[in-house]
């Protein structure tokens, strides 16, 4: 099991007549062998620079990155021990088959041919493409193409895997089975680490979150964890009348926040809070743990704003 | 390496057997424009004419443009294509170094190539009814010529790498190469000779096309000259591609397009 050490890492883009644009600010990571790591971050957070920097695509500016204690300078032992999976259909020669595909990078990754074909059967029996082999990959839906992605990634046996936005356009089948894969992987072992902006999959998938905001890496929590950090207000409840002074006096007492019509507020005074508002009309009451996105926008703007 | 160059040879032939319009397209272009320029030349000089050696000349030069042409389009071409169609990243997540890896695709397309052009030439035997002498002594500057084409294309191929964007380098360069191994640059003075050696090709292509026309072989010193000629264009070539793709990681723009 190959462990991850990033330390210190930063890296600023310069493009001549615009102004230099940081993209990533002396990020310390470490990741376990056999973890699902999400990378987590709005648009331009640097989580595409921080996974192609531990795919060996991008050089760091400072700062070391170790798989396994090998220096990602080590290109030759450091790129034997990642697989990659970039974002997008950029991965596969589309005019090639999955079998060829698989022999082609398994070759191109240091296998001999012989290791390679029998690399390529295993995998697409492994990915469920043996039925496709033979099928020009233009052709193949976009969740399979996906799936054969991931399998080239792992032609070399990596002791870690890399996908940037790996569940894009895939329908919700093959993202059942992608996430399927990759908890396989993981339980083999292998070191998984994934960006999304597909929260769902997130949840689905991984085992500790790492946030990026602006750069920074500001936490780096167990999902649970990262989930139960807004327990504290794990209800939703939409009015659908004016709270006057009073009721709004009280429910404050009873620790609810509230903004226009919506109320949040923990899950032990629920029913205190529901007395106080009977008989007033409720449009809705949901339990706001499950909502993902609110939680990550949450963490987000709180670390926006520190 | 050498399984490298098998699976890329063999992705190659697949590519070809798969899309052969694309390669046998390039035939026709090439035949017809001899054939344009032949006809055109026969109609200028009047019946009767004869052009002898220097018809044998004329399609030596020619056969050498478009070993040429293809040497010289083929390393910024793919390295567009690949950004282009978005494979560049996983091709840079390899061990292998990336100038050694595009000089290793160039080569195990160039039989390929060679057997395409083998096919125009035998078409512009029949019209023209001209043979050319193939010796062993061929061999040396027809080598140098590969290899000069070769480091020019992957100068090219590095600026490609920088700016993703060379397809009017390209046309361009296809009538440099023309000049270059047309131009009989060595009877210009006393410099010509030492001028001609530094030009990417020239002496190479001038010596090849000399004894191909008239069965004569080269001095030792021309052989020479050739040799280091292409060897020096191959290696600045390398250089200069290996630079631009250690730049690239560092701008991270490899898979920028």
């Amino acid at each position: 099991m190959d462990t991850v050490d990033v330390i210190g890492v930063s890296k600023t883009y310069r493009v001549q007549g615009h102004a230099p644009i940081p993209a990533l600010r002396e990020v310390s990571l470490s990741i376990h062998g056999g973890e699902i790591l999400a990378i987590l971050g709005l648009n331009g957070a640097g989580k595409t620079t921080l996974v192609k920097m531990l795919s060996g695509l991008v050089a760091p500016d400072s700062g070391r990155i170790l798989v396994g204690g090998v220096e990602s300078t080590a290109r030759r032992s450091y790129l034997g021990r990642v697989g990659a999976v970039f974002e997008g259909n950029r991965n596969i020669y589309w005019r090639l088959t999955p079998f060829e595909n698989i022999e082609y990078f398994g070759v191109l990754r240091g296998l001999s041919i012989r290791r390679a074909r029998a690399r390529a059967n295993e995998l697409l029996e492994r990915f469920k493409l043996g039925d496709k082999r033979n099928a020009i990959c233009a052709h193949l839906s976009r969740g399979m193409q996906q799936r054969l992605a991931i399998a080239i990634s792992l032609v070399h046996e990596p002791g870690i895997i890399i996908l940037d936005e790996p569940t894009i356009g895939v329908d919700v089948e093959n993202v059942l089975e992608i996430v399927e894969h990759l908890k396989s992987l993981a339980a083999s072992g292998i070191t998984v680490v994934v960006t999304s902006h597909q929260l769902d999959v997130v949840r689905m998938l991984a085992d500790r979150v790492a946030l990026l905001v602006g750069g920074r890496l500001v936490a780096t929590q167990p999902i649970d964890e990262f989930m139960r950090r807004s327990e504290r207000a794990p209800y939703c409840l939409q009015l659908e009348e004016e709270l006057d002074d009073a009721r709004a006096g009280r429910l404050r007492e009873l620790g609810v926040e509230h903004g226009g019509s919506q109320l949040h507020f923990p899950a032990e005074g629920l029913y205190d809070i529901l007395d106080v508002l009977k008989p007033l009309r409720i449009g809705a009451l949901n339990a706001a743990t499950h909502d993902f996105s609110r939680i990550f926008m949450d963490r987000v703007k709180e670390y926006e704003s520190a | 390496m050498l399984d490298l160059f098998l699976v890329e040879s063999k992705r190659q032939w697949l590519l070809f057997r798969r899309y052969p319009v694309e390669a046998f397209a390039g035939v026709a272009v090439f035949t017809i424009l001899f054939v344009g320029l032949f006809t055109g030349s026969r109609f200028l000089a009047g019946q009767g004419a004869s052009f002898g050696v220097r018809l044998d000349m004329v399609v030596a030069g020619y056969i050498i443009w478009l070993v040429t042409t293809g040497l010289f389009a083929a390393p910024g071409s793919q390295v567009t294509e690949d950004a282009r169609t978005g494979i560049m990243e996983q091709l840079f997540v390899t061990p292998h170094n990336f100038a050694v890896y595009t000089a290793m695709r160039v080569s195990s397309g160039l039989l390929q190539h060679l057997l395409l052009i083998a096919v125009v030439t035998g078409i512009i035997y029949l019209i023209t009814g001209t043979a050319l002498d193939y010796r062993a002594v061929e061999l040396l500057p027809f080598f140098a010529i590969i290899l000069a084409a070769t480091g020019l294309g992957l100068l090219v191929a590095a600026y490609a790498m920088l700016v993703k964007q060379v397809g009017a380098i390209l046309m361009i360069g296809q009538f440099l190469l023309l000049a270059m191994v047309a131009t009989p640059i060595q009877a210009y003075g006393a410099w010509g000779k030492w001028l001609a050696a530094i030009v990417p090709i020239n002496p190479s292509a001038q010596l090849l096309q000399h004894q191909l026309a008239t069965g004569s072989a080269g001095k030792a010193l021309d052989m020479a000259i050739s040799a280091g000629n292409g060897l020096v264009y191959f290696a600045l070539g390398m250089v200069a591609l290996h630079l631009a793709a250690t730049q690239a990681r560092r701008r991270a723009t490899i898979g920028v397009f």
